[in-house]
Parts: C-alpha cells; sequence; structure tokens
C-alpha cells in the first residue's frame, strides 16, 4: 500500500498552500518570499471573508441579560437563526447585541424544538447585515471551518468570538431527549465552541453559513469545549424555513413505520395500519431502497435522514415488496413530540459555577423551563406575524415580476403560447391579460377540450364564452371560478395589487414545501366569493440565494389528484416586467405534467378597444 | 519525511497558480482530504470491557496486511469478547498479541486479512509545530461503517513523560508527542496520528490526567517506539518473554517532589543487591559509570538495566567509595499476565 503522494493533491484554495506549507516543516529554514507573501495572502483572504460577516453574527440576551447565546442574521430585514435552546429561556422578547457594540430589541418568531433551531428579528435598523448561506452537502471532512459567536458571554463590547477548525465528521446522528433536539445528519468539527456559542454560524472559508453550532460532547470534563462540536446543517434548516418565517412551532416529519437492519437490508419491522405508507402498500419486512432520492444502506442511515425532514413535505419512497421496487410519493405525517417522563438535571462535575454564567442547558435539549408562550405543536403562533411575512413575500415577488408597474391601466401582456401534451404540440392559442386581472383566451389551433375559433375572457365584471361556431354567451361566475385557467389568471392579477391580502378574503402562510424541486412557501388563499385556492412561492433561487418567485398556483389547495395546478416557469424579461414563459398544467406530488403551455412571443401591447368585452357585443 | 519537502513546495507552487484562477465562490478543499481518506480507511473501532469511566470503546490503527491492530491498553482488552469494526463496517472478533506498559499500548489481530494498513516508519515524521490529523472515535460518535472522526491539530513538542511521578493514574513513560488537537476524550486512545500527507506518526495515547490540575495531556505514542513493540522486538513484560524488567532489590530513601540523594532504604532480601553485600543507607553514586545525582537518576538508569548481565554499582558508605558487581535478575512479581497469540 503506497502513502498517498503529496505531490498528487488537487491544488485548492489560499489555505491549502499554507497547510502545505506547514505540513511540509520547512517553513522556518527554507521559505522564499514569494511563498510568505502567498501565505500572508491567504492569510488576508481569510481575514476578510471573516470580516465579510462580523456584523451578521448576534449575541442573543434575555431581558434580565443573564446568560445568553449566539444568532446570525440571515436577512436583511433582521431575521435571524439561532437554537431552540437558546430562545426557550429568553420568550418571546429579547435583545440582541452586533459588533458595532449595540444592542437591539429581539423578537421570536417561529421555533422547531425538534430540530432546535428558531428564527426571531432584529428591530432598530432598516438593513442589517447578513451572512449568505452556503451549501451543507458539499461540506466534507477535513475542511476548514469557522465558527462565530459569544462563547461563555464574554464579549463585553458584542463582537464576536472566532475560531477555526476543521469538519470531523458529516453525516453524524445525536439523540435528543425524545423527538426534541434531535441532531440528524448534522456536521461535527473540532473548532472550539463553548456553552454561549448555542445558535452561532459555522462558516466554511469563504465564511458561507453551513450550519448552526448547537450543541457538543460535554459529558466528562464540565461544559468546555472538548474538540467535538455539533452543527445542525442548514440544508435542514432550509426546509424548516419557512415554516420558522410563518411563525409557527415545527413538526418533524415520520412515515409511522420502523426501520431494523437485516441481513445488509433496511427491512420495515413496525407500520401503523392507518398510515399513508401502508395505504400506499408498505408492508412488514419489506425493504426500504430509497427516501427523497437517498439509496438507503442503514436503518440507522434512514433514521438520521428522515428527522432532518419538516411533516408534511412532499417525498418519494422506494421499496421492495415481493421483489417488486414501488416508487410512491406522499406526504410525511407529524412526528408528536413525546413530554419526557422525568427531565433529568445535567450532571455538573465539581468546582464549576451554577447559574449565572451562559444559559444553562442540558447539551442541545430543551429546558425545563421556558419563557415561551406555549403553542400547540404544527400550529401558527402569532398570527400577526404569519400576515406581515405573506405582505413581505408578496411585496418580494411584486418587486421582482414588477407587472402593474409595467402595465398600468392602458397595457397589457399579449402572449402567443403552443400547447404541448406528451412532448407533441397539440395546439395554439393567443392570451392578453391586464394587471387588473381582465383577460381573454383565444384558441388559434383546437387541443383537447378546446376548439379553434373558440374564445373565454372576463371583462372586469363578468365573464363570457365564445364556441367557435355559434355567438358568445356569459358564463356564470361561480361556473368560471372552477375552470382553472381562470383562477390561475385572477390570482395571478390580484398578487400584483399593492394590497393582495385585502383582494382576498383569507391569506395564510402555511409553511414550506417543495415545488418544482424548489423550497418554497406554501400560501392558503380564499377569494372573496370564498372559492378556495393555494399558490406557492419559493424561498430559494436554484443557486441557493433567496429569491421569491411565484412557482405554482392550485384550485383547493392542490393536495388531491383532482386539484388541477399551474406550475409558472422559465421567467423572461418582457418589457420592464417578467413574465414566466413556461406554464405546466400537473397532478400530484409528483408534478406530474397533463399539458404545457409555451409563450412563443411574448410582449407589452396597448389595450386595443373592447378588448375584453364580450365579441359581438357592442364597445362599452 | 525530508526528501518530501521539495516535492510539497513543488506541490505548493501548483496549488498557488490554482489559487489564483479558481472561482471565489468554490469552496475550497481540505489539503488534508487525501490524507484523512487514506487514514480513515486503516483505522477502526474496537469495542471491549468497560466499567464506570473505564469506557468500553476505542480506536485501532491497522498496521499489517494479516490483521495486526494498534490500540491502546487498558481494561476495555481484558475480554474474551473483544471486537473489531473494520473501515467497511464488518465486525470481526480479536485476540490480545501483546502488551506493552511503558508505551500503554496493546497489539491486537483479527483472523481477516486487512490489505489496507499503515506502513510503519523507523523514524519520527514529525517535528514541532507540524500539521497532525487524529483519527479517533471520542465519544462513540462513528457507529458500523461510518467514518472516524478526524481532529487537527499541531505538534506542540515532543516530550519525554515519566511514569515516575505520582501524578498521573497511567504509567505511560518516555517520549510523547504533545498535540493540540484534543484527543483526551472517550473513544480516542488507539486512533492512527498522521501527518498531513498520511504518514503514520504514531497513536492516540491513553487519557492521561494530571490529579493535581485536572488537565488530561493530548499526546500521542511516536511509532519509532511503537514500530519495535509490534515487530516484537521491544522489551516485553509477562511471563516466559525473554526481556522484562530489571530487577536489583533497592528500595530508595525518597522524599517526595523533592531532588534527594540515592542512599538505600531497604534491600530485599536475596535480591542481587543483598547478594553483592549493599546495604540500607549505602549512597549510590553511579552505575556503570554514570552519575547518580539523585533517586530520579537511579530510577532511569535502573530501569535501563539488562536483566541477566552484570551492573557495576559505585556506592559510598560512610566515608568509603567502593565500586560493586551486580548480576541483574528479571523482575517476575509484578508481571502483567499477557495473553499469548
Amino acid at each position: 500500500m503506497k502513502r498517498p503522494k503529496a505531490g498528487a493533491w488537487v491544488p485548492a484554495g489560499g489555505c491549502a498552500l499554507v497547510a502545505t506549507l506547514l505540513a511540509a516543516g520547512a517553513i522556518a529554514d527554507s521559505i522564499t518570499d514569494d511563498e510568505l507573501s502567498r501565505v500572508r495572502e491567504a492569510e488576508a483572504a481569510r481575514i476578510r471573508a471573516v470580516e465579510k460577516v462580523y456584523g451578521s453574527v448576534v449575541a442573543i440576551y434575555p431581558k434580565s441579560r443573564r446568560g445568553g447565546g449566539s444568532g446570525v442574521v440571515i436577512d436583511e430585514e433582521g431575521f435571524l437563526l439561532t437554537n431552540n435552546h437558546v430562545m426557550q429561556p429568553v420568550g418571546e422578547e429579547g435583545l440582541g447585541g452586533l459588533s458595532d457594540g449595540k444592542l437591539y430589541k429581539l423578537t421570536l418568531v417561529g421555533l422547531d424544538p425538534g430540530g432546535d433551531i428558531a428564527v426571531s428579528r432584529l428591530h432598530g435598523k432598516p438593513k442589517f447585515d447578513c451572512s449568505a448561506l452556503g451549501d451543507s452537502d458539499t461540506v466534507s471532512v477535513g475542511d476548514w471551518c469557522l465558527a462565530m459567536g459569544n462563547p461563555f458571554v464574554l464579549a463585553e463590547d458584542q463582537k464576536p468570538t472566532v475560531t477555526l477548525g476543521v469538519v470531523s465528521g458529516i453525516n453524524r446522528y445525536q439523540g435528543g431527549r425524545g423527538n426534541i433536539g434531535v441532531y440528524g445528519n448534522c456536521l461535527q468539527f473540532d473548532t472550539s465552541i463553548n456553552p454561549g456559542n448555542s445558535g452561532g454560524p459555522l462558516y466554511n472559508l469563504e465564511t458561507r453559513l453551513v450550519g448552526i453550532n448547537g450543541r457538543g460532547s460535554f459529558e466528562e470534563r464540565g461544559r468546555v469545549n472538548v474538540g467535538l462540536g455539533y452543527a445542525i446543517s442548514i440544508n435542514q434548516i432550509k426546509r424548516f424555513l419557512p415554516d420558522l418565517r410563518a411563525a409557527k412551532v415545527c413538526m418533524h416529519g415520520t412515515l409511522d413505520a420502523t426501520f431494523g437492519d437485516r441481513d445488509g437490508k433496511v427491512i420495515c419491522e413496525q407500520v401503523n395500519l392507518d398510515a399513508q405508507i401502508a395505504k400506499l402498500g408498505l408492508e412488514l419486512s419489506d425493504r426500504l431502497v430509497s427516501f427523497d432520492g437517498h439509496p438507503i444502506h442503514s436503518a440507522n442511515q434512514f433514521a438520521s435522514l428522515i428527522s432532518t425532514y419538516p411533516a408534511k413535505w412532499p417525498v418519494q419512497i422506494a421499496f421492495e415488496h415481493e421483489g417488486r421496487v414501488r416508487s410512491v410519493w406522499m406526504r410525511l405525517r407529524p412526528l408528536p413530540y413525546e413530554v419526557p417522563q422525568r427531565p433529568q438535571p445535567t450532571p455538573r462535575p465539581a468546582g464549576t459555577r451554577p447559574a449565572t454564567g451562559p444559559v444553562r442547558l442540558p447539551p442541545g435539549v430543551l429546558p425545563t423551563t421556558s419563557a415561551v408562550r406555549q403553542t400547540k405543536p404544527g400550529e401558527i403562533r402569532d398570527m400577526k406575524l404569519n400576515q406581515e411575512e405573506c405582505e413581505r413575500i408578496f411585496a418580494r415577488w411584486r418587486g421582482f415580476s414588477a407587472q402593474a408597474k409595467a402595465l398600468g391601466a392602458s397595457k397589457a401582456i399579449q402572449t402567443n403560447e403552443e400547447i404541448w401534451i406528451n412532448g407533441a404540440k397539440a395546439g395554439a392559442q393567443r392570451v392578453l391579460a391586464a394587471a387588473d386581472g381582465r383577460f381573454r383566451i383565444e384558441i388559434v389551433q383546437a387541443y383537447p377540450g378546446f376548439d379553434a375559433g373558440s374564445a373565454l375572457g372576463f371583462d372586469g365584471a363578468a365573464f363570457w364564452e365564445k364556441p367557435a361556431d355559434g355567438p358568445a354567451r356569459q358564463v356564470r361566475d361561480a361556473e368560471a371560478r372552477r375552470r382553472s385557467e381562470v383562477a390561475q389568471s385572477l390570482c395571478l392579477a390580484a398578487l400584483q395589487q399593492d394590497h393582495p391580502l385585502k383582494a382576498f378574503k383569507e391569506v395564510v402562510l402555511e409553511g414550506g414545501d417543495r415545488v418544482l424541486n424548489q423550497i418554497a412557501f406554501r400560501v392558503r388563499l380564499a377569494d372573496q366569493a370564498g372559492n378556495r385556492l393555494a399558490c406557492w412561492l419559493s424561498l430559494l433561487g436554484p443557486d441557493g440565494t433567496f429569491q421569491t418567485r411565484l412557482l405554482k398556483i392550485a384550485m383547493l389547495d392542490g393536495s388531491t389528484e383532482r386539484d388541477p395546478m399551474w406550475t409558472c416557469e422559465d421567467y423572461r424579461p418582457v418589457g420592464p416586467a417578467m413574465v414566466a414563459h413556461t406554464r405546466r398544467l400537473v397532478k400530484g406530488l409528483a408534478e406530474e405534467t397533463q399539458l404545457e403551455a409555451r409563450a412563443v412571443s411574448c410582449q407589452i401591447v396597448d389595450i386595443p378597444a373592447n378588448a375584453f368585452g364580450v365579441p359581438d357585443a357592442p364597445a362599452r | 519525511m525530508r526528501p518530501l519537502v521539495s516535492v510539497l513546495f513543488f506541490a505548493c507552487a501548483a496549488s498557488a497558480v490554482a489559487a489564483t484562477t479558481r472561482p471565489a465562490t468554490a469552496p475550497a478543499r481540505s489539503p488534508f482530504a487525501r490524507a484523512i481518506a487514506y487514514a480513515q480507511e486503516r483505522s477502526v473501532k474496537i469495542h471491549g470491557a468497560g466499567i464506570a469511566l473505564e469506557h468500553g470503546y476505542a480506536a485501532g490503527t491497522i498496521v499489517s496486511a494479516d490483521g495486526l491492530i494498534l490500540t491502546a491498553d487498558g481494561l476495555i482488552i481484558n475480554t474474551s469478547n473483544l471486537r473489531v469494526t473494520l473501515p467497511d463496517g464488518r465486525i470481526v472478533g480479536a485476540k490480545v498479541v501483546r502488551r506493552s506498559e511503558p508505551l500503554q499500548s496493546a497489539l491486537l489481530k483479527v483472523d481477516v486479512s486487512t490489505p489496507s494498513f499503515f506502513e510503519m516508519p523507523d523514524k519520527s515524521p514529525v517535528t514541532k509545530g507540524d500539521w497532525v490529523l487524529a483519527i479517533n472515535n471520542s465519544f462513540k460518535v462513528a457507529d458500523g461503517a461510518e467514518p472516524l472522526s478526524v481532529n487537527m491539530g499541531i505538534v506542540s513538542l515532543v516530550a519525554d513523560v515519566d511514569a515516575k511521578r505520582k501524578v498521573q493514574d497511567v504509567p505511560y513513560d518516555g517520549d510523547a508527542i504533545l498535540i493540540d488537537a484534543i484527543t483526551s476524550n472517550p473513544g480516542a486512545p488507539g486512533g492512527a496520528v498522521v501527518t498531513a500527507d498520511g504518514t503514520l506518526a504514531g497513536i492516540v495515547g491513553r487519557i492521561m490526567e494530571s490529579k493535581a490540575t485536572n488537565t488530561r495531556l493530548n499526546y500521542a505514542v511516536p511509532i519509532e517506539r511503537l514500530r519495535p513493540f509490534v515487530l516484537g522486538q521491544e522489551m516485553i513484560v509477562g511471563p516466559g518473554t525473554p526481556k522484562g524488567k530489571p530487577f536489583v532489590g533497592i528500595r530508595l530513601f525518597t522524599l517526595g517532589g523533592r531532588k534527594t540523594p540515592a542512599y538505600i532504604d531497604r534491600i530485599a532480601p536475596g535480591s542481587p543487591a543483598a547478594d553483592a553485600g549493599l546495604l540500607k543507607d549505602d549512597l549510590v553514586l553511579a552505575i556503570n559509570g554514570k552519575a547518580v545525582r539523585d533517586c530520579e537518576d537511579y530510577q532511569e538508569l535502573e530501569a535501563a538495566l539488562a536483566p541477566g548481565a552484570p551492573a557495576t554499582f559505585t556506592i559510598k558508605r560512610k566515608s568509603q567509595i567502593t565500586q560493586v558487581k551486580l548480576s541483574i535478575r528479571e523482575e517476575t512479581a509484578h508481571a502483567t499476565p499477557t495473553t499469548a497469540p
């Protein structure tokens, strides 16, 4: 067996250079000026990276200023990530210190007791420094990682402490108390973290946020760094972020089935008969093949993986039943939080100081005392915060699409669309849509259900329909709104209004979901007539940065196969506005395409006279 | 390691060029990635006996193709049910080949072939300031086929750890590589400590805690001391082994902690010292011509004596200085039993 040759290393960034030089053990005797300058350059790059995010690290205190933890701002509006176990003693309102030395008011938004995460918000500045989210799936063992925070609550000037180390392990599992404070697929690192670091950020060398530090192996020698820290991976947190920002108490998902290892296979050992997965065909001793695209090779791996998914999350599961592999889609069921029978106090080694220091908690688990207003798990803690978040999401969406501003009252978007079914062109139509909801659809080439020459429209007050061979007729309101094209069109227009919440009878940010393989907010709507709708807006773009795009609109709530849903994809600029150039009619959790409408041309035009009124009727 | 330096510098130059052309957003790959992967492939998890603060798990380092595994000595291996989890997740039984008290290490053997193993350099590959990676299973974080944890640090010092000062509970004796990675955790002892290019520098030493300060030493047992032990060339404690501890039969008059002259307090009856006519209150001045300034010097020189060979003691009795020849025997009374292979 040969050792790996040093010369065969894949060259990496500046830090690799430092390490290589030092590893050679020859720094003192034979380093050249050139090499030294490169080492200094790498060091300077690291310092710059730290400076970039230094202002986003928060020292969190309860109002009493006794104890505290850390956090990190991820949004200019002051939303920050921290641990549930930091916010529990802080409660609904606390203080957040930033590196400018000032303390800001901090309020609690959402909690995830299962994953030990909380979202809070800082107030008092129009714009806060924030850290960019990274991708924790790209982290590998041996990578450098930086931790920042407020260990031992020692920063009198609120400036965070920075520590550097390496990632010691990935996909680790650290059990909690019952289902509370479970660290599944977490990152293990040897960067020093100590009590008070809880809730603080773990960065890679580019200071992209890869995790939230929450616990260490503080088992033997009191609550100090022992070279083993654990961070909740940012990719897990991303899935919970919509729920957290919706001011919910998050719940984690379960299959209502347990699995064990047998002969190198992962076998179903228990399954609730009324579980969704049982209805989909899973039986005892069936083999679990994959979960959400991850091949499953051990029961532990699966337990660790599923603990990082929120309740109601849509997943594809493959299992082998009597020799045949079946692939099914389902939403995970909520895993109830068991109440621990007897909370055990953490053993405190002799000689350590009691409670005046940092918040004193069992490592990473729910504290016995909580200052947080109690809410049932899975429910929205504060409807006002929820509505505010809806406003913000819609405002960001309006800012991106800019249609209302581009069109005003006198212009409309005219789109020529091709209709594709099963990969073949089936028809064509022309759509004219104004910002206020008026629209007209003319069928240019027939496709199933629509004859060439027929048309459908809404003049702002009434719906009409014109068959290819007959005169136009008015359509009853309720009947029209049941058609998915109509519902979609009206929903799109309503979201463009300055106050979309007023355009609907009910708007509720229900939480997170996955749509078009993107993490999204799910918003439940009811229009003035009481018709139920749902729409999905993205939280993150495909590149992992915050990005609000309207992704999908559904009749009812899209939960059954019967509920038609229209996707909005392929956004392209049309004048100053952004317009989706591909719309797909999809069904079910798998989002199977029924029909696809592709824009071949799209432009902003002046609204012609009587464009939306009933054809044949005299212009009003 | 010296011949590698030039190669490493070449690698440096290459990496610097790459660094400038690399997009700023690409995550920097760890320069240790290869060494870590190499070391993890050659490290095992060990499960054995445990009670109270003696944890029943440790790490191990594969040092031969036929299943020889180095690990730390301790209660953990005192069991007939010693199990080793190989890097691929297979669990196999292991037997103790031999154990060493001064190294606080044990050599195990599993009856499967281990084609991936560490070469053992006969010279230390590390010096003060070098990066080292400690492969470990602290707190049993990794299970089954999961890769072991990696902690990183630098060599702080190569220092002599003295077993005789009664401040530590582990009688480790001799040179140790002190590192600044925290390795004094349950589950870490026995894990490989490697250089940045994956060369084995030693194994994580048994947890050693100072009774005076409640602090723990993070150290590795150096490979150049382990190598003869693995090859069977080292002094081995146990019955039937060719070389044991030397037995002289002298107890000195010592005052704890102070540097006291080596006055004899007691002579064991029938011992080599008694046979040579040494008496209580004699002062030992030199052993084999090497000066004995105090009790500490005496302990060191005595430990270095070879059983079966004669030794010359220079002593002062009243005002007379005389030389006495002793035939040193092997100590048997405190020998630790070993499980023979």
